[in-house]
């Protein structure tokens, strides 16, 4: 046997010295405990026997005063995204230390899993600060590249004080019928062959005609949270109204930034590794056996749904897409006769696999689709090249990955997290199909503080 | 007098972030780790006691409270020739059971008229 390469993580140290206050208490303290308030995965604090550092202070155990002003130095081995999170706050407690970062690769990690979650963490820390707004005047054309292109699904719109009036998403512009089909949909197409992407840019078009701007497609009744809210009642908020993100505003109603599904998710991951090994065809993350430490966790099957939508092999893609229509979970997952996973079809799967010529039809009926119209799709579209009936099989992603049903919620969050799954197939020990689970499954645990 | 030659040889500095209670078949575990670094005969080894630190083998410990001192960290620092870490790691594999390895990559200084105790160990 022999260690897998799990993979890197960010190390950060501190140096300061042991008598460095904090808002009147011990300084190396306060940071440790700033560290595990925000979920860090684990630091150590040492205490050497003397040295200098940032503040050219000589440090010393001083035996005589029986007081120490000895260096300590703390560890922290943890994921970059974190350590950058935390390091403006961390650098402001620093003021005479010595900071330093490096990369490390990490061989063993296992979890310390926390009796509960910090659900008392305020959104302000865990928030990401928002860089683009746009007015109430802005032209449509111009927020719909933003909207497409961008990482984020939603446009803040703030009036010249900066107060925030409104919110645009994708999905509120498909409802209003300016946006034919969902951003995946959309930004897949652009990257298939020249007719699919030509049919795309098409559909598009109607939208330069409109001289529409922010305010006039803008939601004016923004749900909003302030910084100290609470990230359990965020999470409450966003079970209640089936919201992704929530902008925060101060008591002036000015912008300080958006808080979003997957920011409080991140709070509950632990785990240090930037690139775990995840993302293989099929695997299964296999828990470590529980240990009488490890704190009682509730595993995974409490939190999934058992009315997965399953079709198998040769189920004809007719059928898959019937069946991917009414899904609630926008996926069909396929089975053997064993009832073993064998791949995940969504509407990209079947988009971007079907032959070159069929996609505009595929995608029209997308549009359809997205407009609450009956699909209709032209004859022989899915059927193969010797007329064959294709199957689902032709269409769907076998890269799937699932999750044992004794796996912790913990365990769950963290593997969707590092892998950007939004569902996952959950499986029992002998890796047949036990049920479904999705992000806000787990946020329900964040808001019932489980 | 001669000055000592020294050139730089690729080694890797590992961190191993245990638990002082951490044991080994009765023994501490950060004992059992040095030793059988020791007689596999890896470049060098340090222990430190930590003061105060959480992670995967505590939620809290620190000096500080005697109650919360019973499992302090304890931070071995090994230090290994790149031609030899798979055959350490293969060693410490057997010991951690919870806890975290990182591995960094350092060059080593090697004195010509500096004898490593692995020779010793050849038996």
């Amino acid at each position: 046997m022999h260690f897998q390469h799990q993979g890197k993580a960010l190390v950060l140290s501190i140096y300061i010295g042991e008598a460095d206050q904090w808002h009147g208490n011990t300084l190396y303290v306060e940071i440790v405990e700033f560290l595990r308030k925000h979920g860090c995965a684990g630091a150590t604090v040492t205490r050497a026997i003397a040295g200098y550092g940032a503040g050219g202070r000589l440090h010393r155990e001083n035996i005589l005063y029986l007081s120490s002003d000895a260096p300590v130095m703390i560890q922290v081995v943890d994921h970059p995204a974190r350590i950058h999170r935390l390091l403006p706050q961390i650098s402001e407690m620093v003021t005479s230390g010595l900071i330093t970062l490096h990369e490390a690769e990490v061989l063993k990690y296992t979890h310390a899993h926390p009796h509960r979650l910090a659900r008392d963490v305020q959104v302000q820390h865990i928030m990401e600060p928002v860089v683009t707004t746009v007015s109430p005047n802005t032209a449509l054309t111009d927020i719909i590249p933003l909207l497409l292109d961008a990482p984020f699904r939603a446009l803040p719109v703030i009036d010249e004080q900066q107060h925030l009036v409104g919110i645009i998403s994708s999905g509120d512009l498909i409802d209003a019928g300016i946006l034919p089909t969902r951003r995946g949909i959309i930004n897949t197409a652009r990257t298939l062959d020249e007719q699919t992407a030509q049919a795309v840019e098409q559909s598009l078009l109607p939208i330069q005609q409109q001289q529409l701007q922010a305010k006039d497609v803008m939601n004016s009744m923004v749900r909003t949270v302030t910084p100290e809210t609470l990230i359990g009642e965020a999470a409450q908020i966003m079970l209640t109204t089936g919201l992704r993100r929530l902008p925060v505003v101060n008591t002036e109603d000015v912008l300080q930034g958006i808080v979003s599904r997957t920011d409080l998710l991140q709070v509950a991951v632990t785990s240090p590794l930037s690139h775990p090994a995840e993302s293989v065809s099929t695997t299964t993350q296999v828990p470590a056996p529980p240990t009488a430490q490890l704190a009682p966790q509730q595993p995974v099957s409490h939190y999934m749904h058992t009315n997965a939508t399953t079709v198998d092999e040769q189920t004809p893609l007719t059928d898959v897409i019937d069946a991917l229509l009414v899904s609630p979970w926008k996926r069909v997952i396929v089975v053997d006769g064993e009832y073993h996973v064998q791949g995940i079809i969504s509407d990209i799967d079947v988009l971007a696999r079907i032959q070159d010529e069929k996609r505009p039809n595929v995608l029209r009926a997308l549009m359809q689709w997205a407009r609450g119209e009956t699909v209709h799709f032209p004859i022989g579209t899915l059927h193969g090249l010797e007329g064959k009936p294709h199957t689902a099989t032709d269409v769907m992603n076998h890269d799937v990955l699932t999750i044992m049903e004794t796996a912790s919620v913990q365990e769950t969050i963290e593997m969707m997290m590092a892998s950007g799954r939004k569902l996952l197939p959950v499986v029992d020990q002998e890796r047949r199909l036990a049920g479904i689970v999705g992000r806000s499954d787990l946020l329900r645990m964040l808001a019932e503080g489980a | 007098m001669m000055p000592t030659i020294s050139t730089f040889q690729p080694g890797k500095r590992l961190r191993l972030f245990l638990g002082e209670s951490q044991s080994w078949q009765g023994h501490p575990l950060y004992r059992a780790i040095l030793d059988a670094v020791y007689h596999y005969g890896a470049v060098a080894a340090t222990v430190q006691r930590g003061i105060e630190g959480f992670g995967p083998e505590q939620h809290l410990s620190t000096e500080r409270l005697g109650e919360m001192a019973e499992n302090l960290p304890v931070l071995i620092e090994i230090i290994e020739t790149e031609e030899d870490i798979d055959g350490l790691l293969t060693i410490l594999d057997q010991f951690v059971q919870r806890g975290l390895i990182t591995m960094t990559p350092v060059s080593i200084l090697v004195r010509d008229n500096n004898q490593s105790h692995r020779e010793h160990h050849s038996d």
